[in-house]
């Protein structure tokens, strides 16, 4: 069920949505976090996507999502949507679109919309590196940034690094969370130590700098980014120290964004599913853990230790 | 155990603060036998699509069933992937069935012929050399305890049980039941331990596999809340249910010969009552759990007075939700004039300061009017109430329900003033539901089962020890019960009357689940 308001308040917000869940039959409350989506203006994100990922991703984590779209034009008004069970399950969710001189005070209008004393989790649609959002991140005990959207990748990486607290987190990050899961596994199998380590990417992908940080700060081992036709990641090549032998080579290779071959020397080939995941589960992975990534925080803090991406030779 | 690598080092990229990268099992391999049948279709083939879809099986892993079928592989790859499919709780991805389907080998065969047997291990050989799986394997018997002798001599004769040989683990999983009493279980340990050694065989109770019962040593152990009153001071009584819709279905065979205390009292309800009443473990490893409930378990008392204080029951044809269903007896292949019990209710002391004088009343039946399983705590009366008598008419004992299924979660029940002028007192309830709470994907109990195996966690599993004790206490019971008529129930109610009046000879009464 949907209420519609205009030029309305937040404490009129609230009242419908208190309506609402009367309506619905809803009388427990179960939500376990409240979701804060700020929509970057001129970002790439669209409204309905960012509600569609959002809601999407609290049916795994039910929660009280809260859309924030600017319009910084016009003359200073609230109009807002408030929706209750159907598609939400369990869930809810407001959609507030703030006009004009407004935009730039989102959180007097969030404030007294948040689930009471339940942690926030805040999620901004714009280049990482823009002031827009900052107020609302400091409601929040967890801010989702994306790097994929910077215009520079690689600098709001750096940017990142530098203003980093815990409870930051970036949609890179997650991205390389099966990529990880399966380098551990083969290092778990590897005879001796890494002596060497190559990852092939499309140009400028924070993912893989991040991996790279991640792998070099563990490892010790000098990590080479090198360009390649994508999607994302397409390779990544281990060479390891081996008594009997000298030395072995294990490469995860995936062309097709879905699949991935490992390829050891002496073993069989094997297949493993490896998969570009959509928003909705990246932010469902997000929403999974509201502690401090620690070993985000150290990769983050090592990116600069890794060397820009040189062409394939 | 692998073999010493001199080179190897810790792997710096596992990290404890890391909690995105899941643990993996090592490279290994899946031996089903029994691999047609209902639970390996329903359950167990579902469960390892899902692991696999969740990135949670090694890079390496094979699967070989065995079954009397005379099926191709073609043929049981077709009724595996639409058995997957089916039952998947996770989103269906091609190439994910894909990859797990090339890696797995159907082989027809009877279980006492001894050339089928080579086959199954020479097929286990190959598939782990060409998808580069060490020795590690674990061997899941679904199959009616009747042949697990024959199976068990068989992998004995083959050598694959063998640690040493195969140059890795070699586990066992086992289904209930664990034996029909104490001597037969016995028995039955000293086969699989034979066999494999004890660390090696992990029995498998599926309940122990749900997130609610998992959530019960949350909610005991991580609040500080419960475990003051969770005592005799301020307990009155547990009830403990597992009640079931269905009848017997096709399962008259086994059924009959066990009855309803052997099928599930003996091992869900009884582990349920340990974990309930268990002290804290000092740490969460699968030793220390095992101990305290063991201690539970070794620590039960069955009341003097049997005739009182244990009840069973068989349904009779009625009417139950809209429809007519047959009784007991009616059901097919249930011999003229059974007397095995389909409803079982009694009452258990624990002997112990913790709960000494606190009854635990357990049931489980079959034809019941709704599928529930929960366990109740049931706390003491205020001492006092400053109300005027007529004020708390109304007001029952304060509850904490465990709902284990279906709608896992929680329920608080206590008394609230009644909107008005005067001052009337009335129960109101408190829910906490899991599936809102949390993701609506949780996972299925066998999943989280088999990746306990795969890794070598015997957590969730009860030990030899544990289900000998359950005998130990049950088999008085059933001496007591042989040769008696059980009391008849209309199928779609709460149980026998017999029941009823148990709980009110202590001045108590079932909870209405």
């Amino acid at each position: 069920m949907t209420t519609k308001l205009e030029k309305t308040s937040s404490n009129a917000i609230m009242a419908a949505l208190q309506a609402e869940r009367r309506k619905a039959g809803a009388v427990t409350f179960g939500l376990v976090l409240t979701f804060v989506v700020v929509i970057d203006p001129d970002g790439e994100v669209s409204v309905d996507r960012a509600v569609a990922a959002a809601t999407a991703a609290s049916l795994a984590h039910p929660c009280r999502v809260i859309v924030v779209a600017p319009h910084p034009e016009g003359e200073a008004q609230v109009d807002a949507e408030v929706s209750v069970g159907g598609d939400l399950g369990p869930g809810e969710s407001i959609v507030i679109h703030l006009h004009g001189p407004l935009h730039e005070h989102a959180e007097t209008v969030v404030l007294p919309l948040l689930a009471p004393d339940t942690p926030v989790v805040t999620w901004w649609t714009g280049d990482p590196a823009g002031p827009a959002g900052r107020q609302i991140a400091t409601l929040a005990s967890r801010r989702i940034t994306d790097t994929y959207l910077a215009k520079d990748p690689r600098d709001a990486l750096t940017r990142l690094a530098a203003t980093y607290e815990p409870g930051d987190t970036d949609l890179a990050w997650t991205r390389d969370s099966l990529w990880r899961s399966m380098i551990a596994a083969v290092f778990d199998a590897l005879p001796g130590p890494a002596t060497g380590v190559r990852i092939t990417t499309e140009h400028g992908n924070p993912s893989a700098a991040l991996l790279a940080a991640w792998l070099q700060s563990r490892t010790g081992v000098s990590v080479e980014l090198v360009d390649g036709p994508g999607p994302a990641i397409t390779a990544l090549e281990i060479v390891a120290a081996d008594g009997a032998s000298g030395s072995i080579t294990a490469r995860l290779s995936r062309p097709d964004g879905e699949t991935a071959t490992l390829t050891r020397t002496g073993q069989p080939d094997r297949t493993l599913p490896l998969p570009i995941r959509p928003l909705e589960e990246l932010l469902a992975e997000e929403l999974q853990r509201l502690d401090a990534d620690a070993v985000y925080a150290e990769s983050l803090a090592a990116v600069g230790g890794v060397g820009p991406g040189t062409p394939a030779s | 155990m692998t073999q010493p690598n001199p080179l190897a080092v810790v792997n710096p990229l596992r990290d404890p603060r890391d909690r995105r990268i899941p643990r993996l099992p090592e490279p290994c391999a899946l031996v089903v036998f029994g691999v047609t049948g209902d639970l390996a279709r329903k359950k167990l083939l579902p469960a390892v699509y899902d692991l696999g879809n969740r990135g949670l099986l090694p890079p390496g892993f094979v699967l070989v069933g065995f079954a009397r079928r005379d099926w191709d592989h073609g043929d049981f790859e077709q009724v595996a992937r639409e058995a997957a499919q089916k039952g998947a709780r996770t989103v269906w991805r091609d190439k994910v069935w894909e990859r797990i389907a090339d890696s797995i080998r159907f082989v027809p065969g009877s279980f006492d012929d001894d050339a089928a047997f080579d086959t199954v291990a020479g097929s286990l050989v190959e598939m782990c050399q060409k998808h580069g799986v060490g020795g590690n394997a674990a061997f899941y018997l679904s199959i009616p305890p009747p042949m697990f002798p024959t199976v068990l001599k068989q992998m004995e004769r083959t050598g694959m049980a063998d640690n040493d040989k195969s140059g890795g683990w070699r586990r066992v999983v086992v289904e209930k039941p664990f034996g029909h009493d104490l001597q037969s279980a016995r028995e039955l340990n000293a086969l699989v331990d034979d066999v494999f050694t004890p660390q090696d065989v992990f029995r498998i109770d599926h309940y122990l596999g749900k997130e609610t019962v998992q959530n019960l040593l949350a909610l005991r152990f991580a609040n500080a809340l419960w475990e003051p009153i969770w005592n005799s001071n301020h307990v009155d009584s547990v009830q403990i249910t597992m009640a079931e819709d269905v009848g017997i279905g096709s399962r008259a065979g086994f059924y009959d010969d066990a009855g309803a205390a052997r099928d599930v009292l003996q091992n869900h309800l009884l582990q349920l009552l340990a974990l309930t009443a268990m002290e804290e473990p000092f740490d969460f490893s699968p030793g220390a759990i095992q101990t305290e409930k063991r201690k539970v378990l070794d620590a039960l008392r069955l009341p003097d007075d049997l005739d009182s204080y244990a009840v069973r029951g068989q349904y009779r044809r009625a009417w139950q939700g809209g429809a007519e269903v047959p009784g007991y007896l009616e059901e097919e292949n249930v011999p003229a004039g059974s007397t095995t019990e389909t409803y079982a209710a009694v009452r258990l002391g624990i002997d112990n300061r913790r709960w000494a004088g606190v009854p635990f009343y357990l049931r489980t039946g079959k034809r019941l009017p709704r599928r529930v399983s929960e366990i109740a705590i049931i706390f003491k009366k205020a001492p006092h109430l400053p109300f005027a008598v007529t004020d708390t008419d109304e007001l029952g004992h304060n509850q904490l329900v465990v709902r284990v299924q279906p709608d896992e979660g929680i329920t608080l029940r206590f008394g609230s003033k009644v909107p008005a002028t005067q001052m009337e007192v009335r129960d109101v309830s408190m829910d906490f539901s899991y599936s809102d709470a949390f993701t609506d994907s949780s996972p299925e109990a066998y999943e989280r089962l088999i990746l306990d195996v795969l890794l070598g966690d015997s957590t969730l599993f009860p030990r030899t020890e544990e289900v000998e004790a359950s005998w130990r206490m049950l088999d008085p019971l059933e001496a007591h019960w042989k040769g008696t008529q059980p009391e008849l129930y209309d199928a779609g109610t709460w149980g026998p009357p017999g029941a009823d009046r148990m709980l009110e000879r202590d001045g108590r009464s079932w909870r209405r689940p």
